[in-house]
């Protein structure tokens, strides 16, 4: 055979292979740019949706109560929705079919997004199957998409007589029912050391603005004094009125005073109001808040808050009572919903003996990351999910059909850890056809504007430099332990105050559809009328660079990195009460521990609220 | 005569069609499926500083290794784009949203790479915006074939070339 057959059969044999190999590869390519795309669009609507929930609650004085929480929970799963299939060729509806689930994990438990029924399951209801088949499950009106009921992070735990259930929380807030040593009973409130708050003996009930306490946890030089404090507010009202008012918090609800007003106060009308509907609405000498704002006013006119001074006598209050019954609670105690022991395996970290409640002991105090407390919060609040989750991805199926098994995708540590520390929103992208595979992806965005929880990252510190001007922190930002130096000017920049950070997010007042007014809440009035702004640092918020971390100011030893990178050395220690680093961080300490147990306390919380007024 | 011609160009014919032809597509398509992988891992670690909210060594030397790992050799350009809001803040009434009164600072590589070899972390907050850009540096084999018959010069002759953008969704913690 000549050379030239050979070539033709050579390009016949290697052309169709060569095609083949091309178009394969290009349509791995698209497979991947796919799988890449509905990857960034499915974290761009989480984020959206996060947004959406941070949006809604930083403006919305109301969203502590649960009807409120609701809708703007479904405010935010449809922004999901509709940032999901914008710009798509698919509609909304057609998307949504491959979300198995989203799911909204807030302070004390989550909501979990997805499709139901509400059919009862008559005699297969251990099955949990519902009488009708699933074909017509799909095509009946039972089928419905929506929030399916709150479920709290809880454990029960069971020890000879002692059975009781716990809801943990984001931060070291717990509520305990069950019996815990004597009969049924209901507790609610922080887990702190209770040995380290000491309320002096002349502790008078009566006379809220005197009230004061000291807290330390035995390192010499790190007492700090709680007091009334006083907070301001700058508020601005729809007819463009704005000002600064002293403010303290009463369950939930942030009260002002208006020291200006004209007139004596009448039965009817007093310097105290609230903020309704962008204006003033003054509460009347009948209400039961205006015996709480009148004692904590002073006779030079200013309101104080008392709510840190309540956070860490309650707390030491509630510590008490449960180191007392439950010092002895260990990891094995825990047990299943039905009170069966549960396998070693059933928490993937084993704390041997650890004594869980009894946060006398120095290494467990709830507020560092490292206590057994936390350690056993954090793998309840992923348990609970994992199994609820798995349960309701699973079931999702009943309603799709039976072309893609819908499974909770193993998700990582990293994932968990910022699941069980943040409120975040969970979402999951399952069965999507992309090429040569199914699209299979979950996605996680945390978020820590909002009024559900105060992280300890959340306080900021305000400072004041000579020049006046009022610059915000983090607390462990280089900068402001720097005894000396300022941005405006030489010498100390006076710390004025601390705040939760929702403080410095920008409020909206909404005049009419399309017609919004904002305003900062801790910029200032200045004697001219004109509004001084407030500014972040440039050292931690600004570049949110290299800062301590919150834990160590709670310690109150600050560990840093050596000039010359050789390796670490204590920066500040708070026993040292002679150098200005030292005296510096416990000016720091005494701000940032007063502002998280006030802000802390000021949030709503529906159990504590509701069972001390019992 | 003519036959020995014709047998001499179809010896050149086939070495072509049968070394160089196969040659430039098996190429074509690796240098395909090096840019394939240098997207996903630039996608993944991308997207890991978005949602951490944290740029580490780690994860940066882990990139590096990984992309290396096609055996070619990169350019990674990486751009960090801090929010300032302040400038916002101090005009009263601000609109957040309106382009000219916020303002972003800029790291780029080799700043980026000063601070994570001293703090091991860069910290990011939400609104921050990364770029990675990559580039490879190396000729691969595809593009020494193409350039056997065909010159391309210049500057953005780049055979791998993958770029991502993402805006920070979240606080970074320590």
């Amino acid at each position: 055979m000549k050379v030239q057959y050979i070539a033709v059969i050579f390009v016949i044999i290697i052309l169709p292979i060569a095609m083949t190999m091309s178009y394969s590869i290009g349509a791995r390519i698209d497979t991947i740019n796919l799988q890449t795309k509905y990857n960034a669009k499915l974290i761009d609507s989480t984020y959206d949706a996060m947004m959406a929930f941070q949006i809604n609650t930083a403006n919305n004085r109301y969203s502590s109560v649960a009807n409120s929480k609701i809708r703007d929970i479904e405010a935010a799963a449809s922004a999901f929705y509709k940032s999901l299939s914008n710009n798509q060729d698919i509609t909304t509806k057609d998307l949504s079919m491959y979300v198995p689930a989203l799911v909204f994990t807030l302070y004390d438990g989550y909501y979990i997004y997805s499709k139901y029924d509400n059919v009862y399951g008559g005699d297969d209801f251990i099955l949990g199957r519902p009488q009708i088949d699933d074909v017509e499950l799909r095509n009946s009106e039972y089928e419905n998409e929506g929030l399916k009921p709150y479920i709290y992070y809880s454990c029960r735990f069971k020890n000879g007589t002692k059975d009781f259930v716990v809801n943990f929380t984001l931060d070291n807030a717990i509520t305990i029912y069950g019996n815990i040593g004597e009969g049924y009973h209901t507790y609610s409130g922080y887990l702190i050391n209770p040995d380290n708050v000491k309320i002096p003996s002349s502790f008078d009930e009566s006379k809220p603005l005197t009230w004061t306490l000291e807290y330390s946890t035995g390192k010499p030089g790190d007492t700090v004094t709680i007091s009334p404090e006083l907070l301001t507010e700058h508020v601005l009202f729809a007819d463009g009125e704005q000002g600064d008012y002293d403010y303290l918090v009463y369950n939930g609800q942030k009260f002002y005073y208006d020291k200006n007003k004209a007139g004596e106060e009448t039965e009817t009308e007093t310097k105290y109001f609230y903020y309704n509907n962008y204006e003033k609405a003054y509460i009347t000498q009948s209400t039961n808040v205006y015996k709480y704002l009148k004692d904590r006013t002073s006779s030079d006119g200013h309101l104080y808050s008392t709510s840190s001074f309540e956070y860490y006598k309650t707390a030491k209050e509630f510590s008490n009572t449960i180191c007392n019954y439950l010092y002895d609670i260990t990891q094995k105690h825990i047990v299943d919903q039905e009170g069966n022991e549960v396998p070693g395996d059933y928490f993937p970290v084993n704390l041997g003996n650890a004594h869980i409640f009894n946060v006398k002991e120095s290494d467990n105090n709830p507020l560092l990351e490292s206590s057994a407390f936390n350690e056993i919060r954090i793998q309840v609040i992923r348990k609970t999910i994992e199994t609820n989750l798995t349960t309701a991805i699973a079931q999702y199926s009943k309603f799709i059909g039976e072309e893609y098994e819908f499974r909770l995708p193993v998700m990582s540590d990293v994932d968990w850890e910022k699941i069980t520390n943040q409120v975040s929103v969970i979402s999951f992208m399952q069965g999507l056809p992309i090429g040569y595979k199914y699209f299979n992806d979950y996605c996680v965005i945390t978020n820590d504007n909002n009024e559900e929880v105060v992280k300890k990252e959340n306080i900021y510190i305000i400072t004041r430099n000579s020049s006046g001007q009022r610059e915000y922190h983090l607390p462990g930002c280089t900068e402001l332990l720097k005894p000396e130096t300022g941005t405006g000017g030489t010498g100390l920049d006076i710390i004025d105050v601390a705040y939760n950070n929702l403080n410095f997010i920008r409020q909206t007042v909404r005049i009419s559809e399309g017609n919004y007014i904002y305003f900062y809440p801790q910029t200032r009035m200045l004697p001219n009328e004109t509004v001084e702004p407030i500014t972040a640092c440039y050292h931690c918020i600004v570049d949110a660079g290299s800062v301590y971390s919150a834990d160590e100011i709670i310690k109150g030893e600050l560990i840093g990195q050596k000039e010359d990178f050789s390796g670490e050395e204590v920066k500040a220690d708070v026993s040292n009460s002679s150098s200005r680093e030292g005296q510096r961080l416990q000016q720091i300490r005494q701000y940032y521990l007063s502002a998280l147990g006030r802000e802390r306390y000021d949030l709503y919380r529906f159990n504590i609220d509701t069972f001390n007024q019992n | 005569m003519g036959d020995s011609l014709i047998t001499i160009v179809a010896i050149a014919l086939a070495a072509v069609l049968m070394f160089v032809f196969p040659l430039m597509s098996l190429s074509e398509r690796t240098d395909d499926i090096s840019e394939l992988v240098v997207q996903s891992n630039t996608d993944e670690f991308v997207e890991g500083i978005r949602t951490t909210g944290k740029l580490t060594l780690d994860d940066y030397e882990k990139y590096l290794q990984t992309i290396s790992s096609t055996g070619n050799s990169f350019d990674v350009e990486i751009v960090v784009h801090q929010l300032d809001e302040n400038p916002g803040v101090k005009v009263s009434q601000a609109e957040m949203t309106k382009i000219g009164e916020n303002v972003y600072y800029s790291l780029y590589t080799s700043q980026v790479q000063k601070v994570l070899n001293e703090n091991g972390k860069i910290k990011l907050k939400q609104g921050d915006m990364v770029s990675v850009t990559v580039k490879n540096t190396n000729q691969t084999i595809a593009q020494l074939l193409r350039n056997f018959f065909y010159q391309i010069s210049g500057n953005d002759s780049y055979q791998i070339a993958v770029q991502k953008n993402v805006i920070v969704t979240v606080n970074g913690s320590n």
